[in-house]
């Protein structure tokens, strides 16, 4: 994981409220960000914390309803409809969680990949080179003229990867690539995702499963619209946000009741304390 | 090899990608053509058809045009020649015709028609008496030569003749002419038998050489004088020595068959031959100048015709119209529902092309692309089969020249409109996938009260229905008739199936007590999912079609065969001399009395009266039990039983209550030099005879006839006879003169089915049989809707399905609960398809009377063979539509089915 380079994607104050019959819902509440390039981010978090909110932001499926979003070093915020296909177009991958439902069942691997790359105007030689180098790395290659129909759920999802990583977009969002998939083709699957960033490729993915989050190079935890906290190279940090809001991990938070604390800041660090 | 078999598959993918998809877009494109291209072709049919039904009613010699003029000189100083130079004159008219180009334009070279203007004597040993010399071209061949052969020098008189006079082939006949000395003596080269009613078609026109007619005064028949038939040479020479002025006609020949357009063609060649003769380089006009005679006169019924013709036309398209562009944009609307159907079924593969930057304007030309081969099949397929039916069931079999090609821009036409609406509902519908929720438009959309909505557009668009009254013209379909039943039909479906849910939460115990199969069934129909309303409300449309068009096809039929009976009286109607002595006529025949502009007193009504014998009415009149408010037999026993010195007689038609009530039924009947007392038994809203709109009074033959002597009248002066029977005009004439009556050939016959010819009726006619047709078409779809429906909603149980057979449901019950809730559903909509369709259908007759000024008004019939086509209908989308999903819920293996739910 590169973090010397600019970051794939940056979130700063992510508000998104979707609008209902029954009201107003707030599913992002101010998300701070960073998706580094060249690495495997996970998104983690219960059901209703967002990850799908923040996946479609980064996917530039969605603007926000307020703060600022930047894929690519493109800002969502402003980008007419157009503008987002295009950016999808140029500088997006997308996996989605099941399967059939990223593949078309009456085209082969290649022509899939060759259809992805006409889609992100890649040339036909320099597609062709691409799909078989992906393929291969993939380990997919002797599976290239199947049908999907006739690839297993872990090979169609490293199908989809290919498909999501050729014309070397700036950034593949998948929504639980690994869902369907048992332990040994989700680690399969999850050692050739690290053989993709190893290239270059900047991965974001969303993910209950702690498999696929142990794999990841950074972990972006999200409770209640809002990141939790984030885990890079097994430590636990918090975000603070650019108001200072912090979010106490729930063990933390437990220990104020009466949600007032005493701050002290040292030498060494900040210091929260019950008021008594 | 490998390379092209590539390059095929690929082209396959672009254009061909799922094959079932396109051959229900194909199907439906089919609906689409056939609905589209069958208007044009349906009022070219009509115009076909209406032209045919009047050649076959008038027969080609009387549509054929005639030119007219006599030998007689106009001037008071003539030459001697006129009458010999009419064989020029003759031979400068068939000049004029080839000028004119008269063959090739639908018509044949002039016939000519030539006959002394007044009768010459003849004597022979036996009699003597008048006889008429005719020439007509092409004559002897129309005639049945009895005796003797047919001769250049000689003549064919007539059989009658022949044994009055005892004169035969080989015979010499003089002639001369009253008051001159000129005698010019005939030779008989043969004997033809006598011409009489109905005379062959070749001779209609000139049926008063033959046939007798009626003198008014005495009520008696006079025959015409014999008709010696001779070549132009003989009639010519013999006119000119014995110094007779010739009549001279030429008849052009319609060509066999003569379609509308070759009429039309003949009726521009005539006014180019009137124009020949007219020219003053012409040889007519020298002649016409040098001899004085008087220019030809044409006459034709073909412009009349055609004028009858073009009103079918004028009154057939807007309502044909209206129905086939109705059709089509409902089959639109299914090529839309198709377009947003194959977005549903293929969401994952355009939601995962949106992700990564599918446009709207893309995934439309995909779609479009897709669309394309099945929308070309389909056109293809739609046309052939629009243009049989139209032809094989249609006004005719061949339809004029041109409109094939208004015919391929409309399939042209459709065919982009198919290809549009795929386009801009898969735009839409991928806009709304690269969306996420519902934006604030669709949130107001949403909240929307569509249903009172519609309700309150169907009571404004009823509005002008109740209060329009009839056109003078006769009504037809419009866009107001046919929308506001659907209007209604959709409101009430919608209210049905939005008040199921209720329905099912009184019911909610009851349904627990039912059998596995029924509950289920009954919870699914009664939970009113949005599916089902909108399986209900569609059904219910395309049913509702079906009874509407049904009813009001079924309604003017019989209203037509109404007013028909009751404006000609019976079948075939003949006028006849006053002696009523013949023999008995067969049964289903009747002699009445016809009197007409009485006034009726007190309120001074303008009446017409009919005597007639009351036991014979039933046998010969068509009734209609509409008419009055108790049977023909009733009505007539009052009439024939009624004593008293008064005519009994039944009042039909607007006579004002209050006059009858006010008198005790004791009226007169004013002819103004006499009047009668009546005494009213009866009343009916309409009666055969009334061949107006003003009442007609019917009384007791016998008792009418008494009344008239009894005011010093004779009945066989004052009261017209008419012969009124059951059949065909020619087995009527055979049967009357059988009975020893004499019909009146010069008066006018008058038909039922002449009056059923009548522009506004046929034209009223085909566009209904038009939208049942279409109307056909849209319930077969809606049935199929149901049943893919069903199918479709299998699919989508298939997980629950499984389940439920694993918890131990048994497949019979499976299938019952399948069965069940697709006739549920069915039946719903046919419930209401027809609870609406039948009243709207009697509220929309009143406007559409096709002849309002005669009695009575549109009467209302059941359509029962469209309810039982409904009902079967229900029945056999049930049967088809449970095997159907039967058939799906066992291709479904339970591993897969349980793989696919994760």
């Amino acid at each position: 994981m590169r973090h010397d380079g600019p970051p794939a994607a940056t979130c700063e104050g992510l508000v998104r409220i979707y609008w209902s019959p029954s009201g107003e819902v707030h599913a992002l509440k101010g998300v701070d960000a960073v998706v580094p390039a060249g690495g495997l981010t996970a998104i983690t978090g219960p059901s209703g914390s967002g990850k799908s909110s923040l996946l479609r932001i980064l996917a530039a499926q969605d603007r926000p309803t307020a703060g600022r979003a930047e894929v690519a070093g493109h800002p969502l915020t402003g980008l007419s409809a157009r503008k987002l296909r295009a950016l999808r177009r140029r500088h997006i991958g997308y996996v989605f969680a099941r399967p059939p439902q990223n593949l078309l069942p009456h085209l082969t691997g290649t022509e899939h990949l060759a259809m992805a790359a006409r889609f992100r105007g890649v040339g036909r030689t320099e597609a062709r080179r691409e799909g078989a180098e992906l393929l291969d790395l993939l380990g997919i290659a002797d599976r290239a003229d199947h049908l999907p129909g006739q690839l297993s759920g872990g090979e169609q999802q490293r199908l989809a990867f290919a498909q999501a990583v050729i014309g070397r977009p700036a950034l593949v969002v998948a929504d639980e690539p690994t869902s369907e998939l048992d332990s040994t083709t989700t680690a399969d699957l999850l050692a050739a995702v690290h053989q993709l960033t190893r290239t270059g490729t900047t991965v974001v993915m969303a993910t209950h499963d702690p498999l696929a989050a142990g794999a990841a190079d950074q972990v972006i935890h999200l409770r209640s619209g809002a990141v939790s906290h984030e885990e890079v190279a097994g430590r636990r940090l918090a975000v603070i946000d650019g108001d200072g809001r912090v979010q106490l991990p729930e063990e933390a938070l437990a220990r104020f009741a009466a949600r007032r604390v005493l701050i002290d800041v040292t030498d060494d660090g900040v210091v929260l304390r019950e008021p008594s | 090899m490998i390379r092209i078999r590539s390059a095929l598959r690929h082209l396959r993918l672009r254009l061909l990608p799922v094959p079932a998809q396109a051959l229900g877009l194909a199907v439906l494109v089919v609906v689409l053509a056939a609905a589209l291209v069958s208007a044009p072709l349906m009022v070219a049919g009509a115009e076909q058809g209406a032209w045919e039904q009047e050649r076959e009613r008038l027969g080609e010699t009387v549509l054929g045009p005639t030119l007219g003029t006599t030998s007689q000189s106009r001037r008071q100083r003539f030459s001697d020649d006129r009458i010999p130079r009419t064989a020029q004159l003759d031979d400068a008219v068939t000049a004029a015709a080839r000028q004119a180009r008269v063959e090739g334009s639908g018509l044949g070279l002039p016939q000519t028609l030539a006959y002394l203007m007044d009768p010459l004597r003849f004597s022979s040993a036996a009699t003597t008496g008048p006889v008429q010399l005719v020439h007509r071209t092409e004559a002897t061949a129309h005639v049945r030569v009895v005796d003797g052969a047919v001769s250049d020098t000689g003549v064919l008189i007539p059989q009658g003749m022949a044994e009055r006079a005892g004169l035969g082939p080989g015979d010499r006949l003089p002639v001369t002419r009253p008051g001159t000395p000129f005698v010019v003596t005939l030779e008989i080269s043969g004997v033809y038998a006598d011409l009489v009613a109905p005379l062959p078609e070749f001779w209609q026109p000139q049926g008063f050489l033959f046939l007798p007619v009626l003198d008014e005064r005495s009520g008696n028949l006079v025959y015409p004088p014999p008709a010696v038939l001779g070549s132009r040479a003989t009639v010519i020479g013999t006119a000119a020595e014995v110094e007779e002025n010739l009549f001279l006609e030429w008849f052009l020949p319609p060509v066999p068959g003569l379609r509308v357009d070759g009429a039309r063609d003949a009726v521009a060649a005539m006014e180019r031959m009137q124009a020949a003769i007219a020219s003053p380089e012409s040889e007519v006009s020298a002649l016409i100048e040098q001899e004085g005679y008087q220019v030809p006169v044409g006459r034709s019924a073909l412009p009349t015709v055609l004028e009858g013709v073009d009103t079918t036309t004028r009154l057939l398209e807007p309502p044909v119209r209206a129905v086939g562009i109705g059709g089509g944009v409902a089959a639109l609307a299914l090529v839309g529902a198709w377009a947003g159907q194959r977005v549903r079924r293929r969401e994952d593969e355009l939601r995962s092309l949106v992700t990564r930057g599918l446009s709207p304007v893309r995934g439309a030309v995909d779609a479009s692309r897709e669309a394309l081969l099945p929308v070309l099949a389909g056109l293809a397929v739609g046309g052939a089969v629009g243009w049989l039916l139209v032809q094989r069931l249609g006004p005719a079999d061949t339809f004029p020249p041109g409109v094939l090609a208004r015919a391929l821009v409309v399939l042209a036409a459709g065919g982009l409109a198919a290809l549009a609406v795929v386009a801009v509902v898969t735009a839409v519908l991928v806009t709304r996938l690269d969306s996420i929720g519902s934006g604030q438009a669709a949130h107001l959309l949403g909240r929307v009260p569509w249903l009172a909505v519609t309700a309150v557009l169907a009571v404004v668009a009823t509005v002008p229905l109740v209060t329009a009254e009839p056109a003078e013209d006769g009504g037809g379909i419009d866009v107001l008739t046919l929308v506001v039943p659907l209007l209604i039909t959709v409101v009430v479906a919608g209210a049905l199936s939005a008040v199921l849910p209720r329905l099912s939460a009184g019911l909610g115990t009851r349904l627990r007590r039912l059998p596995v199969g029924p509950f289920l069934a009954a919870r699914r129909v009664l939970a009113g999912h949005g599916a089902a309303r909108l399986v209900v409300v569609t059904t219910a449309l395309s049913l509702g079609l079906v009874v509407y068009a049904g009813a009001l096809g079924a309604s003017t039929d019989r209203t037509i065969a109404t007013k028909a009976a009751v404006a000609t009286g019976s079948d075939v109607v003949v006028p006849i001399g006053a002696d009523t002595t013949g023999a008995d006529l067969p049964a289903g025949s009747m002699v009445v009395g016809v009197e007409n502009d009485a006034t009726l007193l007190p309120g001074d009504t303008r009446i017409n009266v009919l005597a007639v014998h009351p036991e014979q009415v039933a046998g010969v009149v068509r009734w209609d039990e509409g008419l009055a408010d108790r049977p023909l037999d009733e009505l007539m026993r009052a009439l024939a039983d009624a004593d008293g010195p008064r005519v009994p007689v039944v009042v039909a038609g607007d006579v004002a209550d209050g006059v009858l009530e006010g008198t005790g039924g004791e009226l007169t009947l004013d002819f103004q030099y006499y009047s009668l007392p009546a005494q009213v038994v009866g009343r009916a809203e309409a009666f055969p005879g009334q061949t107006s709109a003003e009442p007609l009074v019917v009384a007791d033959w016998d008792g009418y006839l008494a009344a008239i002597e009894d005011a010093g009248r004779d009945p066989a002066l004052v009261l017209g006879r008419e012969v009124w029977s059951r059949g065909e005009v020619p087995a009527v004439f055979e049967a009357l003169s059988a009975a020893g009556y004499t019909p009146d050939p010069s008066a006018q016959v008058s038909t039922a089915a002449d009056f059923a010819a009548r522009p506004e009726l046929a034209a009223q006619t085909w566009s209904l049989d038009y939208l049942r047709a279409i109307a056909l078409a849209a319930g077969v779809l809606g049935l199929v809707g149901v049943a893919m429906h069903a199918v479709a909603q299998q699919r989508r149980r298939t997980v629950a399905g499984l389940l439920l057979r694993r918890m131990g449901m048994s497949r019979r019950a499976a299938d019952v609960s399948a069965g069940l809730e697709i006739g549920l559903l069915a039946g719903l909509a046919a419930l209401v398809a027809v609870a609406v369709a039948l009243p709207a259908s009697a509220l929309v007759l009143r406007v559409m009377d096709p002849v309002p000024s005669l009695e009575p008004e549109a009467v209302f019939a059941v359509p029962w063979g469209s309810i039982a086509a409904v009902g079967a209908g229900v029945v056999l989308v049930t049967a088809a539509g449970s095997w159907l999903v039967g058939r799906t819920a066992r291709r479904a293996t339970g591993g897969q089915v349980m793989r696919d739910a994760t």
